[in-house]
């Protein structure tokens, strides 16, 4: 009788749940993945150029520009995450004023504009910015050299958007993890880099994982960074959808680069946490 | 001054000297002096915020004295191993590579940390848990993986943040068996904090008493518990009547010391010779007297009634019965008293009186 009620209670709640979820896979599939699909369809057919949306990703410069921006995101995602890391974990260890004022910091750039992020960079980079002035300053040199559109230049930019989230994820998780980990493990005899590597790095590392994840996915999406920062030579695959649609409103074009491009990019993110979760079960 | 808690002639593994620790500007440890001997089995109890933790933290290494000083012994090169209250196990580990990852300092390859984690939990009878995560296994057996880890970093003394805290009480019995077995075939000291006084008296060799990051009481547990020297000493280990009374006749005969203590409610008791000298005795003290020293028995007839009581409770406890009594010419004092129950029992409302065996009384001055 009471395995009856108990089973009747886990039926119930199970429904509860459904309840909730039915709805938002309603909206998700009616409201995104049937346009989607539609549009996709449609990139197949010949576009207004005579060149179906498939033509048009495997010519020039789509294929350049894609490798170009996979790159690119991997890339400032992999210099912001070490950063990130030592900058969450030295937060982990100053007094709580001192974490809240630094989060208060970070939030910052995560509230601004990205054409005032660009804009402030110019500031910075131009050959009369911050650091042309500090090189008069101290080189006495009148004629400084402009650190402005080369790669660098969108890295800086691009990892000053990227860091500050990551931050925040990796703060959150090594908040959660106990303090008396990282003092055994020091007991136990083991060198402060193994503590690092296989404590701190170890018991974070999913977090890690999720933060590149989103950094990367972060990253793609700064494309306008190169445009101003460094110019064609940087030229993300996201610009040129922004184009297809503000020049040709060739919608079928945009949404066939744009699939391609989250397809390539979840691809190895999912295979990184497939990966992950699999050596954790 | 410190109280030196070990004068014997031994070198002592690890040692403390008039160690004072502050923590957010606050002195939690004042003045604590402790000295381990090597095999030698150590209690630190009090009260939580006694300064136990703050104690075990300072002599492995992990907090820095504000005065005083922790010493290894040198010679030997003492090696302090702790096990955390949460046992501090790598979530993210199995259990084998919590185990061995001491050996990670010995530059062990993979496939020799791995043999000597399985022949180590195989000897502690834990190798079916080697391939889970900490999280897998019930609190016995993460104790367990705990302690194998630190006795694989080869410690002379592991230091144990109260290691019952998450057991049940049959499975506390079975740990306890354990490090037993353990501490008789590796030799370790063992020093651990806890509040669990039944635990402790049966355990330890030695037990050093904190309260207030002060060291209260220290000595063999027999010894503490049956000559505390404070009311706090006395009802921190144990059920205790504390009573107020004076001094009414002392003297340094040729039998021994001979005390009489009036009580404020005009028992008389003699005390035993164990007491401090008759002439360093204040007027008022304080008498201690444990549930289990009293006899209870029969009013008899001509008996002062000042030692009449009438029982007002009663509690069967398996072996022994809790009553609680109260004064018949003083309402509202009660006492407790734990008699065997071969002894015959009482119920509520009939009249006794109390025998006070001497030897069994404490005089406290406070």
């Amino acid at each position: 009788m009471a395995t009856e009620e108990a089973v009747s209670r886990d039926r119930m709640s199970q429904l509860r749940r459904l309840v909730v979820i039915i709805p938002v896979l309603l909206f998700v599939g009616v409201g995104l993945l049937i346009p989607l699909s539609l549009v996709l369809i449609g990139a197949l057919e010949a576009t207004s150029t005579d060149r179906s949306a498939f033509d048009v990703v495997q010519s020039p410069p789509v294929p350049a520009v894609l490798g170009r921006t996979l790159v690119t995101a991997a890339l400032v995602s992999a210099i912001a995450l070490p950063l990130a890391f030592a900058i969450a974990h030295a937060l982990r260890r100053v007094s709580p004023w001192v974490r809240s004022t630094a989060s208060a910091v970070f939030i910052l750039p995560l509230v601004l504009n990205l054409l005032v992020i660009i804009l402030a960079w110019l500031l910075i980079l131009e050959k009369n910015g911050l650091i042309g002035w500090v090189l008069r300053a101290t080189t006495g040199d009148d004629d400084p050299p402009s650190f402005l559109f080369n790669p660098i230049a969108s890295y800086l930019a691009m990892l000053y958007a990227i860091v500050p989230v990551m931050v925040l994820l990796i703060a959150y998780d090594l908040g959660r993890q106990h303090p008396s980990t990282r003092e055994a493990a020091q007991l136990l005899g083991v060198s402060p880099w193994h503590v690092l590597l296989r404590i701190d790095i170890g018991q974070a590392l999913p977090a890690l994982i999720s933060s590149y994840a989103i950094g990367y996915v972060i990253a793609l999406n700064l494309y306008l960074v190169p445009e101003f920062l460094t110019g064609p030579q940087l030229t993300m695959l996201p610009f040129l959808v922004q184009q297809s649609v503000l020049n040709a409103f060739d919608l079928r074009t945009a949404a066939a680069i744009s699939l391609l491009l989250a397809t390539l990019s979840l691809v190895p993110l999912s295979a990184l946490v497939w990966a992950e979760n699999r050596q954790r079960s | 001054m410190g109280a030196l808690l070990d004068h014997r002639a031994e070198s002592a593994i690890l040692e403390a000297k008039e160690l004072a620790v502050d923590r957010g500007g606050v002195r939690v440890l004042t003045d604590v002096d402790l000295r381990v001997l090597p095999g030698q089995r150590v209690a630190l109890i009090g009260p939580s915020g006694a300064g136990k933790t703050s104690l075990l933290r300072c002599l492995a290494g992990l907090e820095s004295a504000a005065q005083g000083e922790v010493k290894a012994h040198v010679e030997s090169g003492t090696n302090v191993g702790m096990v955390f209250q949460d046992l501090g196990l790598f979530p993210h580990m199995r259990v084998w590579s919590n185990v061995a990852f001491p050996l990670l300092a010995k530059r062990r390859s993979r496939r020799e940390r791995k043999r000597a984690a399985f022949a180590a939990l195989r000897k502690a009878g834990l190798e079916h848990l080697a391939s889970r995560r900490p999280n897998a296994i019930s609190g016995g057996e993460r104790q367990r993986v705990a302690l194998v880890r630190t006795l694989l970093s080869d410690p002379d003394v592991v230091l144990l943040d109260e290691p019952f805290s998450s057991l049940d009480s049959h499975l506390v019995g079975r740990f306890t068996e354990w490090l037993g077995d353990l501490q008789a075939e590796t030799g370790i000291a063992l020093v651990i904090a806890t509040h669990d006084v039944t635990f402790v008296l049966g355990w330890a060799d030695y037990i050093v008493l904190l309260n207030e990051g002060t060291v209260v009481q220290h000595g063999a547990p027999d010894v503490v518990f049956e000559r505390p020297r404070s009311s706090f000493a006395a009802q921190f280990l144990g059920p205790c009547n504390v009573m107020a009374g004076r001094v009414t006749f002392r003297r340094n005969g040729l039998t021994g010391k001979e005390i009489e203590i009036t009580t404020d409610l005009g028992l008389v008791a003699r005390v035993g010779s164990h007491n401090p000298p008759p002439e360093e005795l204040p007027e008022r003290v304080l008498l201690c007297i444990r549930p289990a020293s009293f006899t209870v028995c029969a009013p008899s007839v001509g008996m002062d009634d000042r030692q009449l009581f009438v029982v007002v409770d009663v509690a069967y406890r398996g072996t022994f019965t809790t009553y609680e009594i109260e004064s018949v010419p003083t309402p509202g004092f009660h006492l407790r008293v734990d008699q065997p129950n071969v002894t015959g029992r009482y119920s509520v409302g009939e009249q006794v009186m109390l025998e006070w065996p001497p030897r069994r009384l404490c005089l406290v001055i406070e």
